[in-house]
């Protein structure tokens, strides 16, 4: 018998360590591909940490990388975050609605998903057949995050991990 | 500590309604009735992303919600898939035992 609480628990451990580490590093000092890195691995998990009680088979979890945005799309509808940010599910979809597309880049971050483009781990080739490194790339797309609905999206993965035995368990 | 003092045919019936008022692109809701005391959803939209899987996602019962939810989004394609058992269920889930909600079929 599967400890579901006990997976799902873990799988959230480990997700605020990866968001605790993305803040450590969230600074010009390091590389963009790094923190993006730990950032792609933080929302990934916070959204494994809700399937896993959905009756979704571990090895399943495990080998998924598009979870985010479906987590994204699917928590407008839980009450208690409805309750916890004062908005009717109307205006909560509205307003997850201009974060949807930063969380979508930040989801085809994971190289299985990115396939051939840029992604925070791995070398690949360009257009033009150059092989482009994560240390030495800029990231434009993700550059969204510095927006207003990228700083909201940032504020409110933030307030997942702080909140989430009370919004979600 | 919430109590299951309503009918869960009517809190899915408010949902339905209330999910369907606020998403217009939300074209088919699918209640896949449980033993347990809890409410699984898959909800058929076009607009959300194609992952060829039925991720479903937990909450907890709340104040207004009595019953535990487990709720999936799918694309349309993604539905017929699953309807051809090219995409499984979550696991204890079975479409033997469901009824669908369609836009048209909802006064809202």
């Amino acid at each position: 018998m599967i400890d579901l609480r006990a997976w799902q628990l873990a799988f959230l451990r480990q997700g605020r360590s990866d968001w605790e580490t993305y803040q450590r590093i969230d600074d010009p000092a390091w590389p963009t591909c790094h923190r993006l890195h730990f950032l792609q691995m933080a929302t990934e998990k916070l959204a494994k940490a809700l399937l896993i009680a959905g009756d979704m088979p571990l090895d399943k979890i495990t080998h998924t990388h598009a979870a985010f945005v479906k987590f994204m799309r699917v928590a407008r509808k839980n009450h208690n975050l409805q309750k916890e940010l004062g908005m009717t599910y109307s205006q909560i979809i509205a307003h997850f609605n201009r974060l949807l597309p930063i969380a979508r880049e930040i989801e085809i971050l994971a190289p299985t998903l990115a396939q051939v483009g840029p992604n925070p781990e791995y070398p690949w080739l360009d257009n033009t057949g150059q092989i482009l490194v994560p240390v030495d790339y800029s990231f434009p797309r993700i550059k969204l995050l510095q927006s207003q609905p990228g700083t909201q999206l940032l504020r409110h993965i933030r307030y997942f991990f702080v909140a989430f035995e009370k919004l979600f368990l | 500590m919430s109590q299951n003092h309503q009918p869960i045919e009517s809190v899915v019936d408010k949902l339905v309604h209330e999910y369907f008022e606020a998403d217009e692109h939300l074209e088919k809701i699918i209640w896949i009735k449980s033993p347990k005391p809890e409410i699984r959803l898959i909800e058929v939209n076009a607009q959300t992303v194609t992952t060829n899987d039925v991720l479903s996602f937990y909450f907890p019962p709340s104040d207004e919600i009595p019953y535990a939810m487990k709720i999936a989004e799918v694309t349309p394609a993604e539905w017929q898939r699953v309807l051809q058992n090219e995409i499984p269920l979550p696991v204890g889930w079975s479409l033997e035992n469901r009824q669908e909600f369609s836009r048209e079929l909802v006064a809202v």
